[in-house]
């Protein structure tokens, strides 16, 4: 099967485009147009394109995919929480977002 | 390993990847594998004698073969025009996006070859998946009755949208069916997530989508049993993923109940290459 070899990937993908869609979305709601001006300039319709296909097949891919490995499993009665996974790459994209402009403000596990 | 193990891998490879890990077994590979060859013959005997399969306009059956080629192409190659909403509205876009890497190749797309090769192993998983259902003699006959009747060799010649949507709808229900005999739910979430792809081919399917969650429902319901909450949902992304679509692109999230244009107006550019080919195609 090439699933355990193509959901990293897949994720990795997804979490990227979730990070960076964050960034297109918050400029947008802002209307910052310089923002927006850059990602015209990075992100010429094939990158875009495919950066969409990650957000749209990949959630779905990754959804399916939670949903089919926590069914029939003693943890079952987590299926419903399967549905916030496309939450879940948005808050990953956040962290990712913290890492790389705030790193002092990751909040660590104390030891 | 012989040409006859060969074709057994290539069926049981499409089996396990279209229907999502079944195998199927040697009756089904070979209704698989006997179908694909007659349409793909009789796919190709059409190009040899007319140059195209487009010939099967001309059966007034699959009349929007050349439109659903057009469609697929207009997205990536119409020069300033090539956008995603190229897809259009009133025809449901899955068919369209599987369609576009193989409408790039101009030889496939002019002789229409990018559709029959596609809907060839729709056509046939479709009838394989019949034999699944049924199985025995029985699962045979209905099989061999599905694939050879005229219709399914039209469709499985033609860039026709039916087979997509039949192939996933059968699916669907066979993965339901196995759910309601076993009452597992990894067999649900494969129907779940095939009656979802259905939903964005065609719309006969949303009544198969409907059929499925009244079976789950009635199923679950007098068991309490909440966890099934999650699945009702996941099944219907794709009809709330076309609403979506139609409400960003054309502003109405019904446009495609009251909408006339199947690609919107003013998209063709006189520069590309698919107006080219269209240009010589109506010339000839």
């Amino acid at each position: 099967m090439l699933i355990p070899y193509f959901s990293p990937i897949v994720a990795m993908a997804v979490a990227i485009t979730h990070t960076l869609f964050i960034l297109y979305w918050g400029a947008y709601i802002l209307h910052a147009s310089t923002i927006l001006a850059i990602y015209d300039a990075l992100f010429p319709a094939p990158v875009f394109y495919w950066g969409l296909f990650n957000l749209v097949v990949g959630n779905l891919f990754l959804l399916y995919l939670s949903l089919y490995m926590v069914s029939d499993t003693r943890y079952s009665r987590l299926a419903p929480y399967a549905l916030l996974m496309p939450l879940y790459w948005y808050l990953v994209g956040i962290i990712a977002l913290i890492a790389v402009f705030a790193p002092r403000a990751w909040r660590k596990t104390e030891r | 390993m012989n040409t006859k193990q060969l074709l057994g891998n290539v069926a049981k490879w499409f089996h396990k990847y279209l229907l999502l890990g079944e195998e199927g077994d040697p009756a089904s590979w070979a209704i698989f594998l006997v179908l694909v060859l007659a349409y793909l013959g009789f796919s190709l005997g059409l190009v040899k004698a007319f140059g195209t399969t487009l010939v099967l306009e001309f059966t007034r059956y699959a009349h929007d073969n050349a439109a659903h080629l057009y469609i697929a192409r207009t997205i990536i190659d119409n020069g300033e025009y090539s956008r995603l909403a190229n897809l259009g509205t009133v025809w449901l876009p899955l068919y369209h996006l599987v369609l576009m890497p193989f409408t790039v190749i101009d030889k496939l797309y002019v002789t229409g070859l990018a559709g029959a090769l596609l809907n060839a192993v729709f056509v046939a998983t479709t009838a394989s998946t019949i034999y699944l259902v049924l199985r025995g003699w029985l699962g045979l006959v209905f099989a061999f009755m599905y694939g050879f009747s005229v219709y399914s060799i039209i469709h499985a010649s033609s860039s026709y949208m039916v087979p997509i949507g039949q192939f996933l709808a059968f699916a669907a229900t066979y993965y339901a069916l196995r759910y309601n005999e076993t009452g597992s739910l990894r067999e649900l979430t494969k129907a779940t997530a095939l009656a979802m792809a259905a939903s964005t081919a065609r719309y006969e399917a949303w009544l198969v989508l409907l059929a499925i969650t009244l079976a789950v429902v009635l199923r679950e319901a007098g068991k309490r049993n909440w966890v099934i909450a999650a699945y009702v949902p996941a099944m219907w992304l794709g009809v709330v993923g076309w609403l979506i679509y139609n409400w960003a692109i054309f502003g109405n999230p019904l446009e495609f109940i009251v909408g006339v244009f199947p690609v919107p107006p003013g998209t063709i550019s006189s520069s590309s290459i698919i107006s080219h080919i269209h240009g010589s195609l109506i010339a000839s």
